[in-house]
């Protein structure tokens, strides 16, 4: 396809997915946004769609680059790769993805741009704050502060359907 | 750091796929206004779906 030529949509409707991130260590981290990337390379802007650039110059996703907004297809992947939150430094929860998305056999997907929908109710709450004196942002402060609904991780096909996300792989 | 994104995006992947939902953010189903009367579905891919599924002439 020629640049400037317009395709089809092949969907009119978002990609569902599940993903999880970290918990901003710190309150300098804290001002970039309280859902970082797992390798904190990165920082989703409270309660903003999450747009995708690449320091290459190009659009992302694109092939062959690391570029773009990543999440698995849905929760049972997401588990299945070890990346469900296992302790109190990481959340994880269900997004919606649109403009160019690249799927992959393995199960997850890199897109323009995705939005956070609601978060999962893991089983690994925030503990108390401790006596360092040192505030640290909690999933309760990151549910606040999005204003998002916790659902089950069975709950994740039904909370699609009903939001009119396209689901794959399950 | 970068190494351990690339690690995830490995093995086959598809061609691109094209995501433009009529609604954005996406709602939940019940938060969503009704259609007015006359208007067309939201819901475009499905109306293209259902096109394709032509009986065979007799």
């Amino acid at each position: 396809m020629s640049e400037g030529e317009v395709r089809t949509p092949d969907y009119s409707r978002a990609i569902a997915g599940a993903r999880a991130w970290r918990l901003a260590p710190t309150l300098w981290a804290r001002m970039g946004g309280l859902l970082w990337s797992h390798a904190m390379l990165n920082a989703w802007t409270d309660r903003e769609e999450k747009v995708a650039e690449c320091d290459m110059g190009h659009p992302a996703p694109a092939e062959g680059c690391s570029c773009g907004v990543y999440a698995w297809q849905n929760v049972d992947v997401m588990r299945r790769e070890g990346y469900a939150p296992k302790d109190h430094q990481h959340i994880a929860g269900v997004v919606a993805g649109r403009g160019r998305v690249i799927r992959g056999g393995l199960g997850y997907w890199v897109a323009e741009s995705a939005v956070v929908l609601a978060f999962f109710d893991d089983g690994y709450p925030s503990p108390a704050p401790d006596d360092s004196g040192v505030p640290r942002p909690t999933k309760a402060e990151a549910v606040e502060a999005y204003g998002l609904p916790v659902i089950r991780y069975d709950d994740f096909n039904d909370f699609c359907d009903d939001y009119g996300l396209i689901r794959h792989g399950s | 750091m970068v190494h351990m994104i690339r690690m995830v995006r490995r093995g086959k992947e598809k061609r691109e796929e094209i995501y433009e939902p009529v609604e954005w953010p996406p709602k939940r189903r019940e938060d969503r206004e009704p259609p007015r009367r006359g208007e067309p579905s939201p819901n475009p891919e499905r109306r293209r779906e259902r096109r394709r599924e032509k009986v065979p002439a007799k």
